[in-house]
């Protein structure tokens, strides 16, 4: 109540009040919104603007909070008609083109698109997109009417060009007796009645457009502009806001609200802004709906519902098998989507028309192709879901058997060990989809072998856990890998071209009580030991070492520790930075004993340092 | 050892057993689906018309994500074809697409037969021959095919 008594007393004065902060105006305001108390917000707001420093940007929490009132419930509807239509025109897909962010819209409407008209993704504009082939195929297949469709569209675009209204008319009105996309040819004619001062025709016109397709956003911003060209800006303003609230996240829409918005609270005094109750939630026009049937849509839309896809029509290519999160290249093609990746791994072009691919792979564009799925789950959702189990356990990566006992896939490179940092630069093709998997599938972990000379490799390694991934420009990429288990492996075999293992983990054995003295003793002169070796290092040796190697872990052993089933991290450090032969290395890691291993480290210690003595 | 052999390869062979490539007759081994026993018939009009080519043909694990490798078994007189019985095939290397399959590659391996490329040689001795003299090299593509690429 007390807020209204000092909203009322100050109506009645006009004049900017110099005193008042300006920002604590907009902050008063924004809060009012919020609340959703609007018209007292709209009246701060207005006092706001009376200041220099204001500006269309100062409007924006006021835009949000109209807008959510506004929010309708919008009708979604799954028929394939509807999957069909172009976001932008809200026609039938003429010339569909697919973007990064796997959306498609007529390749007209385009044009001049910077952002994507349904999730606002950038849509990269040096890319020379073709037609998204098999989609096309499918429209013209359904559809007999798409070329008449086609040509109307084309001739009356060509005519609006060169400016030849009374032709482009005589389309416009044989195209509406048809029924056909009536709201473009409706939005047209307002736009013609326009140019020619026509304004009340061109209403009329405008209003019909969105009885017939209330959610299409550029019904909304049209009738919007042909308002404001009459003088209805209170009206037009709630327009776009209709509009705005269809899409909140349309940059260009906001944009023009803001501005529109702001000329009018600028302009206006406090007992027009209270008249056009422009801010109340009740905005909504009560229109009368008018019945417009469209009446070869109809049938094309009863048409579609016997609308027939053979399973050859949409299989992948490269599998062999109905496509899955189809991917559609820029040059217009569609693959499931790993199964493109993994074409990828090995040529950076399309497999089927030889297109480069490469700014795709660049910029990592795999966006699933929107319409396709829902195309393909529309005529075969039982497959779909079946495919998605079946794939599940073929990309397998890590599964356990038991405990001690899993199946991993194998990474032939070098000896690594727990604990120990490993960076792997991954360029050959299978060890690309293997890192993929290992990263989709969440296990992140892969068993690291170092080959044999007979084109096998050894028997004991070490598993290894992706810690960060890097992806070149080409596909190849950088990651970082930390050792975690050792393992002994069971069972070899191949999937896609890379090794697999069944392999059982290897720990130390436990150290009896009696010993566990002795081995701290043992354990503490081999630290100090390799200390001093450390220290006859040349200072570029020992950065080389924490390159590759990650510096030393906290050196030390405590009671834990020595429990611990691959005992002290930094002896593995240790061992993974000596001047030792491979071998040597794989022999260490087998041994499951820490009083072994500390002896064997002590020998070479000492061999090291009389070496360092004798030069 | 092999994992799994992959649908798209039993769906390949199915095909080529239901619809085989005219003049070309392709049998997995018995023991190994990804080994193929091929018979490339030589085609009409050429020099090896009247010859049956044994050839083998086999799907590398990363098939069909690299391309599968053939070798002619039966000596042939041919510039794209050495003495080993490799083929030099852009499809084979870095043309392959795994849009690609068995059944184009046998084909491909037909139009070869029916057109040999003395520019792109593998066997020089052979393309010279073809280049310098080519009626005397299809002489003795025929005379080949006769002596290695006839039965009885």
């Amino acid at each position: 109540m007390e807020r209204n008594v000092f909203e009322t007393a100050t109506l009645t004065d006009s004049q900017p009040e110099t005193n008042e902060n300006f920002e604590q105006l907009i902050l008063k305001a924004d809060d009012l919104a919020s609340d959703g108390d609007l018209g007292s917000a709209y009246l701060v707001y207005l006092r706001a603007s009376k200041h220099k420093e204001f500006k269309p940007s100062n409007l924006s929490k006021l835009i949000d909070c109209l807008v959510e009132n506004l929010k309708m419930a919008q009708q979604i509807s799954n028929d394939l008609f509807s999957t069909l239509t172009c976001e932008i025109c809200y026609g039938l897909l003429i010339d569909p083109v697919t973007v990064d962010c796997g959306h498609t819209f007529c390749n007209s409407c385009l044009s001049g698109i910077v952002n994507c008209n349904i999730c606002q993704n950038v849509v990269t504009p040096d890319f020379n997109r073709n037609l998204n082939v098999l989609l096309n195929k499918l429209i013209r297949g359904w559809i007999p009417e798409y070329k008449d469709i086609l040509d109307r569209r084309k001739r009356v675009e060509a005519l609006l060009v060169n400016k030849m209204y009374n032709e482009c008319l005589e389309i416009i009105e044989e195209s509406l007796k048809l029924g056909l996309e009536k709201h473009i040819y409706l939005s047209m004619r307002s736009r013609l009645h326009m140019e020619n001062g026509r304004g009340d025709s061109a209403l009329k016109d405008a209003e019909r457009v969105i009885n017939l397709k209330p959610n299409w956003i550029k019904a909304h911003y049209h009738l919007g502009e042909i308002l404001i060209q009459l003088g209805y800006t209170e009206e037009a303003i709630r327009s776009y806001m209709t509009g705005l609230s269809l899409n909140p996240d349309n940059p260009d829409l906001r944009e023009t609200i803001s501005q529109r918005m702001f000329q009018f609270i600028k302009t206006s005094t406090p007992e027009e802004a209270l008249r056009a109750n422009v801010a109340k939630s009740s905005m909504i026009r009560q229109r009368t709906h008018i019945h417009d049937p469209e009446d070869s849509i109809d049938n094309i839309k009863r048409k579609l519902d016997d609308a027939q896809l053979p399973m050859e029509e949409i299989n992948c290519s490269l599998c062999w098998r109905m496509l899955f999160e189809p991917s559609t290249t820029v040059c217009g093609h569609t693959f499931c989507k790993e199964c493109l990746k993994r074409s990828l791994d090995h040529s950076p072009n399309c497999p089927l028309c030889k297109s480069s691919l490469v700014q795709m792979l660049k910029h990592r564009l795999f966006s699933t192709d929107k319409i396709f799925e829902l195309i393909v789950k529309h005529f075969y959702p039982q497959q779909y879901s079946e495919h998605y189990s079946e794939l599940l356990t073929e990309s397998l990566c890590v599964s356990g058997i038991s405990d001690r006992e899993m199946k991993v896939p194998i990474f032939v490179c070098v000896v690594t060990f727990p604990g120990v940092r490993c960076p792997l630069h991954i360029f050959e093709p299978r060890y690309r989809l293997m890192v993929r998997r290992c990263i989709e599938n969440g296990s992140r972990t892969f068993g690291m072998v170092r080959p044999m000379s007979d084109n096998s490799y050894a028997n004991i390694g070490t598993l290894m856990y992706i810690e960060d991934v890097t992806y070149l420009p080409d596909g190849r990429s950088l990651i970082i890998t930390q050792g975690s288990k050792r393992f002994t492996v069971l069972d070899r075999s191949y999937v896609d071209g890379y090794n697999v293992a069944n392999v059982r983990i290897l720990e130390d054995e436990p150290i009896p009580e009696a010993e566990r003295q002795d081995t701290m003793n043992l354990h503490d002169q081999v630290l100090e030991q390799s200390r001093e070796w450390l220290a006859t290092l040349s200072e570029s040796r020992r950065s080389k070492i924490s390159q590759q190697n990650g510096d030393i872990p906290s050196p030390g052993l405590t009671e834990d520790e020595i429990k611990e089933k691959d005992g002290p991290i930094w002896l593995w450090w240790l061992i993974s930075s000596l001047p030792l032969e491979e071998q040597y290395k794989i022999n260490l890691l087998e041994k499951n004993n820490l009083t072994q291993r500390l002896r064997f480290i002590q020998s070479v210690l000492k061999y090291l340092s009389e070496m360092q003595q004798q030069r | 050892m092999a994992g799994g052999l992959p649908r798209r390869i039993i769906k390949e062979t199915q095909r080529l057993m239901a619809e085989p490539v005219p003049g070309i007759k392709a049998v997995p081994d018995e023991g190994n689906a990804r080994y193929f026993h091929v018979i490339v018939e030589g085609p009409a009009e050429s020099p090896f018309e009247g010859g049956t080519f044994k050839l083998e043909l086999f799907l590398p694990e990363e098939y069909p994500m690299s391309a599968p490798k053939v070798r002619f078994m039966t000596k042939i007189y041919h510039p794209n074809i050495d003495k080993l019985g490799r083929i030099c095939l852009d499809i084979l290397k870095d043309k392959w697409s795994p849009a690609l399959q068995i059944r184009t590659v046998l084909l491909s391996i037909q139009a070869l037969l029916s057109a040999p490329n003395p520019d792109d040689p593998l066997e020089n001795d052979v393309a010279e021959q073809w280049k310098v003299n080519e009626a005397q090299a299809i002489a003795t593509a025929k005379q080949w095919t006769k002596m290695y690429a006839t039965r009885g």
